[in-house]
């Protein structure tokens, strides 16, 4: 009899086995012991630079509200009102950089120029009090406004001496921008990857922890999102108040 | 005041400073008001208009973070006024001017973790009544956990 093939039945493939290699409980243990041998040195050898990355880190964890406020409101991808903030920031950068720093420097050669004047006055005028035949109490009082004002004018100098310079003040001015400015790169380059690599956690996340995980980071998200919103409200706050105060 | 704009931000820019902040500004406040005196009450006497400025700045500067931002900042972290209070203390107790300044929400981050763990020791559930959070990331780190299909891309 001839053994006739149904041509509906397909040969079953040959499945490819995966076989993964297991690790001993020792060797597990071992190499356990190195990472975090590992992470320690890496943390020493990343501490230089840690004032930097934890900048870094709350800038974008600042700047993400907006993000995400624009990206709400509007019809833009997280990524463009990414892009539509940071290049805010770098517009303003650049503008305080540039053209800011010629009133900053007016506004404080001005304020130097003042105090320096007021103290030198100062100084003259209870040196003139000083002189004369006074009363030994009166003396007293002179010698202690005179050390007063000495300390006064040595502490304008001491607080002010920085600034006497305009292109010292500039080259001060400059530094503090350009800190600035690479801590906002910095976190400009985080908000970046950390759009990349969205949900990407849930794959190292077993299941049946899967609810706790993300009620733990929502918490820890609402901790430090919250803290860092309240204080920029109350440095502005504060700010414009002594501004109308003043 | 002479120069209310430039001493405005620089006195913003230091309360950022916790604690001691509303001092410092004070005396930032202090220098300019005793050597140039008031540009408005120019009859009044430089060191009596720079007492009265620095007294009225500190008195403000210190209430309003003490008792008006401590409490607030406090309630939006889920931290007792307490304890943001002596957590600051702490935080310059070690000299340490950014560890003072992001001891609040530190301390916050470790109570929330100390209390799953302790949920966890003892077998209990961390979260009773809370429900897994769903939707679009609201922050920064929620994102790594997010489910992507409901993000906008």
């Amino acid at each position: 009899m001839k053994n006739i093939k149904n041509p509906n039945e397909q040969e079953p493939v040959e499945s490819q086995k995966i076989i993964t290699f297991q690790w001993t409980n020792t060797a597990c243990y071992i190499i356990a012991v190195f990472f975090i041998f590992a992470l320690l040195g890496m943390f020493i050898f990343i501490s230089q630079i840690a004032h930097d990355l934890v900048a870094a880190l709350l800038l974008a964890f600042v700047f993400d509200i907006p993000i995400r406020f624009i990206t709400r409101r509007t019809a833009l991808t997280y990524r463009w009102s990414a892009v539509v903030v940071y290049m805010l920031l770098y517009i303003v950068l650049a503008l305080l950089l540039f053209v800011g720093w010629k009133l900053l420097v007016n506004n404080l050669q001005g304020i130097v120029s003042d105090l320096s004047q007021a103290a030198e006055t100062l100084l003259a005028k209870l040196q003139g009090t000083a002189g004369g035949a006074a009363p030994a109490a009166q003396s007293m009082r002179a010698v202690t406004a005179e050390a007063f004002a000495k300390l006064l004018a040595l502490m304008v100098k001491t607080l002010l001496g920085m600034l006497s310079s305009p292109i010292i003040a500039y080259g001060r001015f400059a530094i503090v921008i350009v800190n600035v400015g690479l801590s906002v790169f910095i976190s400009n380059l985080l908000v970046f990857s950390a759009y990349g690599a969205r949900g990407r956690l849930r794959n190292w996340v077993p299941e049946i922890i899967d609810r706790e995980a993300t009620i733990l980071i929502t918490y820890f998200d609402r901790i430090w999102g919250n803290y860092l919103a309240g204080m920029a409200f109350f440095v502005l706050l504060l700010g414009a108040g002594s501004i109308i105060e003043f | 005041m002479p120069y209310p704009v430039v001493l405005g931000v620089l006195t913003g820019l230091i309360c950022l400073l916790p604690l001691i902040g509303g001092f410092l500004s004070g005396l930032v406040v202090l220098i300019p008001c005793l050597l140039l005196g008031s540009t408005r009450f120019t009859t009044m006497d430089p060191l009596v208009f720079a007492l009265m400025v620095t007294l009225i700045n500190d008195i403000v500067f210190t209430v309003a973070y003490n008792f008006g931002a401590l409490p607030v900042i406090g309630k939006l972290v889920r931290l007792p006024y307490s304890f943001t209070f002596t957590g600051v203390m702490h935080g310059f107790a070690f000299n340490n001017v950014l560890l003072a300044f992001l001891i609040i929400p530190l301390f916050s981050t470790l109570r929330v973790v100390f209390t799953y763990f302790l949920a966890k020791i003892i077998g209990r559930e961390p979260f009773p009544g809370v429900e897994k959070p769903t939707g679009p990331a609201k922050g920064f780190l929620s994102q790594f956990l997010l489910d992507e299909s409901v993000e906008k891309q």
